[in-house]
């Protein structure tokens, strides 16, 4: 019997009920306030309109705007001091760096060129190794020790 | 820690008393002669005093003699070869002593032979390294601090009464020496060089003994012979190290000196050494060629530096050359940390 939705009687769906429905919510609707009200509508008084709006700077938050802030304290003044001053010097040295370091590798290329120019191919110190000799050599300390046979 | 310490440091104590107890048991049969050896006789009733490091320093430096000595050295077939000199020493005043070795004979040999003439010609070149590498204490505080002395017992020598005493380092990679010293004087009459393996490496017995001599006076030079005058001296060659930033622990430069080469006639700047009784030389020679330029490779690259070594029992020579000078640090078998010095010396040389 639910399967199926049940068909309208055909007196409700007769215009003429249908209109008595609207009217009555009508003059119900109308006595209720908040319909009221909207309709009255927002209106600012005149007066109002016409001055400074004044009123705004009453409020809590136009006030904390307005108001100078509290001075943050020697020592957190001194840090941000500290912190402006070093991000500062970050910028001048990297600006610095920046600025001179197309010169400096132009030094160091100039210095590898004279190097290899003046030098040749370059020069490495020697690692000093040992070679040990078979037999005494002539020297003094030979002769001192062993004799003059050698 | 503490008794690693102790451990280590009773070690060179303990070689020394077992070296000792050797000698007290050999004192019969000591030394490269197999003859001649003393009878040992008791002291005589007058006071004996026992040596000490600045008795024996103190007649050395300050009392003359004159005697004949044998020195006994191991040739290179090892033979055992016995030189007679005379000595004499005069000692004129506490700051300059002349001496004279003069050659008298080799043992065994007649005068005139072929081995007493080369033997002449070497004395009469290096007389006086033969003296300076007897038994001599060079430097009393340093001995004092580097050496102990252990006495053994009364002795006989060139007929006179002496104590035997052992002068033992206090560290092993150096000479021991068994001296016998007179009683009367204080001075070392017979000397025995032995390595720590106890071979021994030269001997030097006095037979006969006279406590005078005359010898013409000497003059002691004013100025105090250092790198820097040794080297002006020279002409101031190019090439030349000054190794005062090296140093063989205990020892320290107590010798410096411009000699001529006795076999090329080449002036050399000579820098002795010493720890008190032991003695090193670092000598430089200008204006020399360098022995390894004939060989292949030299010169490149790949040649690298080369120090020249040769040790045995009784001498290291390490030698190199660098920008004209020939150096060669030579020193006792036993002292392998010659080794690190000359390789310092050759890398202060390289970088100039």
């Amino acid at each position: 019997m639910l399967r199926l939705r049940p068909a309208v009687p055909q007196e409700l769906a007769s215009a003429d009920l249908l209109e008595g429905v609207y009217e009555r919510a009508i003059e119900t609707m109308e006595q209720v306030p908040l319909v009221a009200e909207i309709g009255r509508g927002i209106q600012t008084p005149a007066s109002e309109l016409a001055e400074h709006p004044a009123s705004l700077l009453e409020s809590s938050t136009a006030e904390a705007i307005l108001s100078q802030p509290p001075m943050p304290s020697d020592v957190t003044w001194a840090r941000v001091r500290q912190s402006v001053r070093a991000e500062a010097q970050t910028f001048l040295s990297r600006h610095l760096v920046l600025r001179r370091l197309p010169f400096a590798m132009a030094i160091v290329a100039a210095s590898v060129v004279i190097t290899f120019v003046v030098r040749g191919t370059g020069e490495h110190l020697p690692t000093i190794t040992f070679s040990d000799l078979a037999s005494p050599p002539s020297l003094e300390m030979t002769v001192l020790r062993h004799g003059p046979g050698h | 820690m503490i008794v690693s310490h102790l451990t280590r440091l009773c070690s060179p104590l303990r070689a020394a008393s077992s070296f000792v107890g050797w000698v007290a048991a050999c004192v019969m049969t000591v030394g490269l002669a197999t003859a001649q050896a003393p009878k040992v006789k008791s002291a005589s009733a007058s006071i004996v005093q026992i040596p000490t490091f600045s008795s024996i320093e103190s007649a050395d430096r300050s009392t003359d003699r004159t005697t004949v000595q044998l020195r006994r050295f191991r040739d290179a077939a090892g033979v055992v070869v016995a030189v007679r000199e005379l000595l004499v020493v005069d000692a004129q005043t506490l700051q300059a002593q002349a001496h004279s070795l003069t050659f008298l004979g080799v043992d065994g040999h007649l005068p005139g032979s072929a081995v007493s003439q080369k033997w002449q010609q070497t004395y009469a070149k290096l007389a006086n390294l033969y003296f300076e590498q007897s038994f001599h204490v060079r430097n009393l505080t340093k001995a004092q601090a580097n050496y102990t002395l252990h006495d053994i017992g009364p002795s006989v020598r060139a007929g006179r009464g002496a104590r035997r005493t052992v002068v033992f380092p206090s560290q092993l990679d150096k000479s021991i020496w068994l001296l016998d010293v007179d009683c009367a004087t204080g001075l070392v009459l017979y000397a025995v060089e032995f390595d720590v393996q106890l071979r021994v490496l030269s001997e030097v017995e006095v037979v006969t003994f006279s406590a005078s001599a005359s010898l013409p006076l000497v003059t002691v030079s004013s100025q105090a012979a250092t790198f820097g005058s040794a080297a002006a001296q020279l002409g101031n060659p190019v090439g030349l190290v000054n190794p005062a930033n090296h140093a063989v622990a205990e020892y320290s430069l107590h010798k410096v000196e411009v000699r001529v080469d006795p076999w090329n006639g080449q002036q050399k700047l000579v820098l002795g050494y010493s720890d008190g009784i032991d003695q090193f030389f670092v000598t430089q020679r200008p204006g020399s060629l360098d022995p390894f330029a004939g060989l292949p490779g030299a010169g490149t690259l790949d040649a690298g530096s080369t120090i020249a070594r040769y040790r045995d029992q009784a001498m290291t020579a390490l030698m190199f050359w660098d920008d004209g000078v020939a150096f060669e640090v030579t020193g006792s078998g036993a002292l392998q940390r010659l080794d690190d010095l000359a390789k310092q010396i050759y890398a202060q040389a390289l970088s100039q």
